[in-house]
């Protein structure tokens, strides 16, 4: 492996995440380049990923560990809301529009955390590279697919609910 | 004419004069005139359009209820769904208001601009609007949840079981629910 090739578990992640949006995995190599201007954190079980109401400061892509999800209540105290598994890119909407974030993420185990700062995100998003038009693809696909599984549950809930 | 034009909507701001000839030399001009239908909801997800002129209204039907959901103008991508590899139908009704132009997209074209600027303009358009959208199904999610958790201490308080109601395990659906809120963070 050379000083520039992208680590092993990072390509290995980018690969299972392009298979869940049946993105060739060839591609895995030039996403897991995207990451390269990302800080590599690792951190312990409990550590805040995102905090619900901060502004969309970056993009983080979760290798490894268990994601817990809460929002909060009326009354300000948190609901969990689900538990997510890894490799999985969090933040996507705050990063996008840089408005507030939607949820709180924790690390219900310890983990290891890719975190890209919003400007870096945009400005490489934008680009005519590789690196980047996988990524806007595999964002795309991915939050659209969130987005038509989410509506249909609301759906389905509202309308069991009348 | 078009490439003209289409250099004067702010998403391509920056992109070279040859690229949004090449990107209206693919795509071809359609034009709809007030009242047109546009597409139905239900209809298969096989295009988008970009509106360079006029506007247009999304709706949706439910029973006998039309729900008007917004406006499309000039400088928008709409339909943008046909654009991904996901199959689906359109979710809403899309009705002209005003004369509009607009180019017609297909997945096809966007694989032919591989590499342009100009597709990383329109990407970096529906990265937008998707996640204007996603926010906006949350935000409902959000209200729901905290609606329910409020009923649910209401009842506990009223009946006097407020430990049984919190110990109790979410049902099936609700959890999916839950799961598919937790999924758009």
């Amino acid at each position: 492996m050379t000083d520039n090739a992208p680590q092993a578990d990072l390509l290995a992640a980018c690969g299972r995440l392009l298979r869940s949006v049946r993105v060739p995995r060839d591609r895995a190599e030039p996403l897991a380049r995207f990451w390269a201007p990302a800080e590599r954190i690792d951190l312990p079980a409990g550590a805040t990923l995102l905090r619900e109401g901060d502004r969309g400061d970056a993009l983080l892509f979760v290798l490894s560990g268990t994601i817990a999800v809460s929002i909060r209540d009326h009354n300000g105290t948190p609901i969990h809301v689900a538990q997510l598994r890894t490799p999985m890119i969090i933040g996507t909407t705050g990063a996008v529009d840089g408005q507030a974030r939607m949820a709180t993420c924790t690390l219900a185990t310890p983990g290891t955390v890719l975190r890209m700062r919003r400007g870096v995100f945009v400005d490489t998003a934008r680009r005519a590279t590789p690196e980047a038009e996988v990524v806007r693809e595999l964002l795309l696909l991915t939050m659209h697919k969130q987005l038509i599984g989410a509506n249909q549950r609301l759906r389905r809930t509202l309308e069991a609910s009348r | 004419m078009t490439a003209k034009l289409l250099s004067t909507l702010p998403l391509f701001s920056g992109v070279p004069l040859p690229e949004l000839k090449r990107l209206a030399k693919l795509c071809p001009i359609v034009e709809f005139q007030p009242r047109d239908i546009v597409f139905n909801q239900g209809d298969p997800s096989t295009h988008a359009l970009l509106v360079i002129t006029g506007a247009l209204e999304a709706s949706t039907l439910a029973g006998q209820r039309r729900t008007v959901l917004g406006h499309v103008r000039a400088g928008d991508l709409t339909g943008e769904s046909g654009l991904m590899v996901l199959e689906e139908g359109r979710g809403a009704t899309l009705t002209a208001t005003h004369t509009v132009q607009a180019l017609r997209i297909t997945r096809e074209h966007l694989q032919a601009l591989t590499g342009t600027r100009v597709l990383a303009a329109l990407q970096i358009q529906m990265l937008n609007a998707t996640a204007f959208r996603l926010r906006g199904t949350s935000e409902k999610m959000q209200r729901h949840v905290r609606k329910m958790r409020r009923e649910a201490e209401d009842h506990a308080r009223a009946t006097a079981r407020a430990t049984a109601a919190a110990a109790a395990p979410p049902t099936k659906p609700w959890r999916a629910f839950l799961d598919a809120l937790g999924g758009l963070a």
